[in-house]
C-alpha cells in the first residue's frame, strides 16, 4: 500500500492549520491548569470539558483534512471520513447515554421504589426548599447494605437502602439525607462523571489527583448536613454504623 | 476436584443463634433480633444486620419490606422450620459423603445401620 507522503506531512506544511492546532493544544493546557486551580465545582466541570474539547480538536482536524488521505489516496479517504464521523458520534452518544441511562435504569429497576407521602419525603421537601434547590424524589433501594447516593440527571433523586434506614436513628437518617442534599446543591455527580471522563480521555489526567477534590466534595456535603443540624453527632453516628457494617461483612 | 459444600454446613455460631431466635419468634425485625441476642452475647446491631442478610442470601431466611411513617425495615422469618432445617442439614451431609466417597460411604452406612 503506497503511503502518500504529501498527505501525511501536507498538514504540517500549512501554517494556518498548524497554528490552529497549536493554539488549540495551548488552550487545552491552559484550561487544564485553570481547572487544577479552580475550587468551584461548576467552573471546574466547564474547564474539564473545555480542556477535553481543545485537546481532541487537533486530532479530529488532522484526520478530517489530511490524515485520512495519508494511508491511500482519495478513494480510501471517501470511505474513512464517514466511518470516522460515525465513530465519533457513537463515542459521544455512548458517553451521554451512559450518563442518562444510569438513572433511568435505577428508576425502572425492580430493586428500587419511589417513596411518597412519607415523613422523610416531607423532610426532604422542606430542606430542599430552604436550600433553594429542586425537591429530589426519594427512592428506596432493596438492599440490606447501608448505602445512600444521589443522581442529578433529568430530575434530582436520592436513593437510600432499606439497610440504611433500618440501622440509623431518625436524626441519623436525616443527616444522611442532608448530606445527599448537599451533593445535589453542589452538583457533585456532574463533577464525578466529568473527572471520570477526564481520566478516560485525557493523558493529562496522570498529572492530576482528583481524589482530594472528590474528598473535598464529601467534606462540603458533610458540612452542609452539620450546619443544618447544628451538630456533627448524627452524621458521625451514621458513618460509624456504615463502617461497622462494612467491617463485619 | 474441590467439592462444593452445602451452605447449611457453613453456619457460624452467630448465624446458628440468629436462626434459633427466628424459630422461636417466627418473624422479627433486626432490632428485635438484636434485643433477643444482646443478653446472651456481646453483639452489635450492625453485626445482626449483616448476619441476617447473609442468611437471606443463603436462602435460609426470607424477608419482606415494611414501610411505616417511622421508616423502612425488613421483617425477617426463617425459610424452613427447625425440623425441616435439620433434615436438610443431614440430607446435605449424607449426599456430600456419598458424592465424595461413593461405595465406601454406602458400605459404611450399611454397616452402621446393621448394628
Amino acid at each position: 500500500m503506497a503511503i502518500c507522503q504529501e498527505c501525511v506531512f501536507g498538514f504540517f506544511y500549512d501554517p494556518v492549520k498548524v497554528s490552529i492546532s497549536l493554539l488549540s493544544l495551548a488552550l487545552s493546557i491552559w484550561f487544564f491548569l485553570m481547572m487544577k486551580k479552580q475550587a468551584e465545582p461548576r467552573k471546574k466541570v466547564m474547564l474539564i470539558y473545555a480542556h477535553l474539547f481543545t485537546l481532541i480538536f487537533p486530532v479530529v482536524y488532522y484526520i478530517f483534512t489530511n490524515g485520512c488521505m495519508s494511508v491511500a489516496g482519495m478513494g480510501f479517504c471517501n470511505s474513512l471520513k464517514p466511518a470516522l464521523s460515525i465513530f465519533f458520534v457513537t463515542l459521544l452518544s455512548s458517553v451521554i447515554l451512559g450518563y442518562l441511562l444510569t438513572p433511568l435504569m435505577l428508576k425502572f429497576s425492580s430493586k428500587t421504589s419511589q417513596v411518597e407521602n412519607h415523613r422523610l419525603d416531607g423532610f426532604l421537601a422542606a430542606e430542599a426548599g430552604k436550600a433553594g434547590i429542586e425537591k429530589p424524589a426519594l427512592h428506596l433501594l432493596d438492599s440490606a447494605k447501608p448505602q445512600a447516593f444521589c443522581v442529578s440527571i433529568l430530575r434530582p433523586r436520592i436513593y437510600v437502602s432499606i439497610g440504611m434506614a433500618e440501622l440509623l436513628t431518625k436524626k441519623e437518617m436525616e443527616a444522611v439525607l442532608l448530606h445527599e442534599l448537599g451533593h445535589l446543591k453542589r452538583q457533585s455527580s456532574w463533577l464525578k462523571f466529568s473527572t471520570y471522563l477526564h481520566r478516560l480521555a485525557s493523558p493529562f489526567s496522570v498529572l492530576t489527583d482528583f481524589n482530594p477534590m472528590l474528598r473535598a466534595e464529601e467534606k462540603a456535603a458533610d458540612e452542609f448536613a452539620v450546619t443544618v443540624q447544628g451538630t456533627s453527632k448524627y452524621l458521625l453516628g451514621a458513618k460509624r454504623k456504615v463502617e461497622s457494617f462494612q467491617q463485619f461483612s | 476436584m474441590k467439592q462444593k459444600s452445602a451452605p447449611y454446613l457453613k453456619l457460624s455460631p452467630l448465624e446458628q443463634e440468629v436462626l434459633k431466635c427466628l424459630w422461636d419468634k417466627e418473624k422479627m425485625y433486626v432490632r428485635e433480633m438484636y434485643n433477643c441476642l444482646k443478653g446472651k452475647r456481646k453483639v452489635a446491631l450492625t453485626s445482626i444486620a449483616v448476619i441476617l442478610d447473609r442468611l437471606h442470601k443463603k436462602g435460609l431466611v426470607e424477608r419482606t419490606v415494611e414501610t411505616s411513617r417511622g421508616g423502612f425495615r425488613y421483617l425477617y422469618g426463617a425459610a424452613k422450620n427447625q425440623v425441616e432445617f435439620e433434615k436438610h442439614m443431614v440430607e446435605n451431609a449424607v449426599n456430600g459423603l456419598i458424592t465424595r466417597f461413593g461405595k465406601s460411604a454406602l458400605s459404611y452406612f450399611n454397616e452402621r445401620f446393621a448394628k
